[in-house]
């Protein structure tokens, strides 16, 4: 347990610098675009949910997100190259278990920081809005409680910062799939084994589906599904990554 | 404390970003769930004591698309708690879609049309089942019924009626109850009818069956097609019976006592009030409310109101439905005319054995409002009569009455009027939400409902105008649904 705590750290620790460049660039970004985007005062009377989006800032969000993808896979392949730290690493006097795990905890770690940087960044983007539009004429385009509605109303905030039991369930589900998937890709790629990519394919579809169906909560042609059904699926695949991975890396499939 | 932290970097790095991490995930997330309850829900009084609203619990929802706050008003205190939808199913239907057009009973749309067999009168009452936001197999059914009503003047599919079918369905818990809405041109014999049993074949040929058998009929002898109902539609409505069954739970007489210079009798509607049914007649000025047993069909009293001025034509219905595109169809009508009237169109509440109905009158500047009050049990009782006239703007909705002995509690919505407004769409009109109590007819307490619901067409107001209207969609802004008004000592019931 000690030797994977020291492990972790040192996982985590390699590429925090880069990680949190990331974070600040995505609490910082955005509030440029949304100064652009209320210069002419021609955009204050629509709800801040509509402003942030038509910013940019989602876009700009998706960059980091990518950015961060970017970093787990360098904080993998960096062990294949160079000094080849890979052998050093599956020769460590430890389970291999706890070589698979540091290397996922540190990139749930790596996401989960992304994530709070966003909101943090949603948070001041929602204070930069809302005090120019208390300080346009009375503050009569203001709407009380705005962030909350936004959160509520915003198919990307909803995603982000679900309220409900039901939507935390599927955002957490959607987030554990996306970091399995990812390493779980990785190794597949590096032990050649490339028919693990079908099921990735198909958490693909299924989180397409299951995004667009929360995205688009407002259209009423769109068919019901439960949400819970699709997280289970989705925590399943997580474990089949997960079961799978820590297969390829004990059998050293993956140097 | 320079060596903690870099012992800390070096050696528990993971650990201390990973609580950091969680810690703004999760304060984020109580931040923001927790200021639900920031939305503005308050009690202003404008009027009289505030204690008046302790006999009685209000509930309700203000929901939009995405969450819904339940609210209940209960010992004068206003409190919400929030729901969160995942779906356009969640949503309690709105009732903005559906008032004065079709009636809906438990997701089921009915409607009652009226065919005609020579001068005889066939009632063809239908449903469709309302599963929305679901590609549920549409479910259907209907019942035929001919009548002992005469038509004098209608024969094919254009006829007029005294009000919409609207009015004339309603139901006792899961049992259909519906009357004809004869006005003139119609004599003989109405009813109110039971459907016992639902049809679920289409029966789309009754009118060309009735129709190619009229031609057929023409060719001979009047007296003939004149012998009731004839063969084939006789046959056709029999093997229709075999699946679909009416009962007639009463009748009575829609012709005018010519010996007291009556006219005959106009049917504006029928409702159910707890196991009794109340029918609403109006003959000359005079609006007649009967109660029955709703089983043995026994009348069991009559209420007769005689200052309702009778408005100076009827609503034109075309094939039973009525067209009208506004959304606030319920009274521009009567502007036409010059004989200050009630409308047929009324809105009625039932709580227990307690009936109100609410006819409204629209005068420059002003509405009128005349809400009739009736304790139906082994008599009906007229215990309140309220006249109010609001000058703030017009009435948006009337969301609910209630009476309890001589009090009255109304629950209604102003939009600013006509006049006043600053925005050329209805929809986008500032609304204000007020609870009236009555006490023996008076004013006793007057408050408004203070919320944030105005905010949400900011976006829209104050956009540069849209060529061709603005889209109006009930998901992006918050609406009131569903407001109950129900005594404390009884058990919250659904209508």
């Amino acid at each position: 347990m000690k030797r994977f705590y020291k492990l972790l750290n040192y996982e985590v620790s390699q590429y925090i610098a880069k990680v949190v460049i990331v974070c600040l660039g995505a609490i910082i970004s955005p509030l440029p675009l949304l100064n652009a985007a209320l210069t002419d005062y021609s955009n204050l009377y629509k709800r801040f949910e509509t402003i942030y989006e038509s910013s940019g800032s989602i876009i700009v969000f998706a960059i980091y997100f990518a950015a961060i993808c970017g970093i787990c896979i360098q904080s993998l392949y960096s062990n294949y190259s160079g000094s080849k730290s890979i052998y050093t690493l599956i020769t460590l006097p430890m389970k291999r278990e706890g070589i698979y795990l540091s290397k996922l905890i540190s990139f749930f770690i790596y996401f989960l920081m992304f994530f709070s940087a966003q909101l943090i960044s949603v948070f001041i983007s929602y204070a930069l809005v809302s005090s120019k539009q208390a300080a346009w004429e009375g503050g009569k385009y203001l709407m009380n409680n705005g962030l909350f509605l936004a959160f509520l109303r915003s198919g990307f905030l909803r995603i982000l910062l679900p309220l409900g039991l039901e939507g935390i369930v599927s955002t957490v589900s959607i987030f554990v799939v996306i970091v399995c998937s990812l390493y779980y890709g990785l190794l597949c790629e590096r032990s050649k084994r490339f028919w693990g990519f079908a099921p990735i394919v198909a958490v693909i579809f299924l989180l397409i589906r299951v995004i667009t169906y929360r995205v688009n909560q407002s259209n009423m042609s769109w068919e019901y599904i439960n949400l819970y059904v699709y997280s289970i699926i989705l925590f399943c695949f997580s474990g089949l990554f997960i079961w799978h991975g820590i297969k390829l890396v004990k059998r050293g499939a993956i140097v | 404390m320079r060596t903690v932290l870099d012992r800390i970097r070096k050696r528990h790095i993971a650990l201390a970003v990973l609580v950091l991490s969680l810690a703004i995930i999760v304060l984020s997330h109580n931040n923001v769930s927790s200021s639900a309850v920031n939305s503005t829900f308050y009690l202003k009084d404008l009027y009289g004591q505030r204690s008046q609203l302790n006999d009685v619990i209000i509930s309700g929802n203000i929901q939009d698309g995405y969450h819904n706050n339940a609210f209940k008003i209960n010992n004068s205190i206003p409190q919400f708690n929030t729901y969160y939808y995942y779906h356009y199913k969640d949503m309690i239907p709105s009732h903005q879609a559906t008032q004065g057009f079709r009636k809906i009973i438990n997701n089921r749309e009915y409607e009652l049309m009226l065919h005609f067999k020579g001068n005889k009168v066939l009632a063809n009452i239908k449903y469709y089942d309302r599963n929305l936001g679901r590609y549920n197999k549409t479910t259907y059914g209907e019942a035929i019924i001919q009548t002992e009503i005469i038509s004098e003047k209608y024969t094919g599919n254009s006829y007029t009626t005294a009000n919409s079918d609207f009015y004339v369905i309603t139901n006792i818990g899961d049992r259909i109850f519906f009357t004809i809405p004869t006005t003139e041109g119609y004599k003989g014999t109405n009813g109110i009818f039971e459907v016992i049993k639902f049809s679920d074949t289409l029966n789309y040929l009754l009118d060309s069956i009735i129709r190619q058998e009229e031609n057929e009929a023409s060719d001979y002898s009047y007296n003939e097609s004149n012998n009731g109902i004839s063969n084939k539609v006789d046959e056709h409505s029999q093997s229709h019976n075999k699946q679909s069954a009416i009962r007639t739970v009463t009748t009575f007489s829609i012709d005018g006592d010519n010996e007291k210079g009556n006219s005959g009798i106009e049917v504006l509607g029928l409702q159910g009030v707890d196991d009794k049914l109340v029918l609403i007649l109006r003959q000359d000025h005079a609006l007649v409310f009967r109660a029955y047993d709703c089983t043995s069909g026994n009348q069991l009293g009559e209420v007769i109101i005689d200052d309702m001025r009778k408005p100076g034509t009827n609503v034109n219905n075309n094939g039973n439905r009525n067209g009208s595109g506004n959304e606030n169809g319920n009274d521009n009508d009567n502007d036409l005319y010059d004989i200050p009237s009630y409308l047929e169109r009324y809105e009625a509440f039932v709580s227990d054995s307690t009936l109100s109905i609410c006819f409204r009158k629209n005068t420059p500047g002003a509405v009128e409002i005349k809400m009739l009050n009736f304790e139906v049990s082994d008599n009906i009782k007229l215990t309140n009569i309220i006249d109010e006239v609001y000058t703030d703007g017009d009435i948006e909705r009337i969301h609910d009455i209630y009476h309890k002995d001589n009090e009255v509690y109304v629950m209604l919505s102003l939009i600013e009027s006509n006049e006043k407004s600053t925005t050329p769409y209805y929809s986008l009109r500032p609304k204000q939400m007020y609870i009236y109590v009555y006490n023996n007819s008076g004013l006793s307490y007057k408050g408004e409902l203070i919320t944030d619901l105005n905010e949400d067409d900011i976006f829209q107001i104050y956009a540069p105008a849209a060529r061709g209207g603005i889209s109006y969609n009930f998901y992006e802004r918050r609406l009131f649904e569903n407001i109950q008004i129900t005594g404390t000592q009884e058990p919250l019931q659904k209508r």
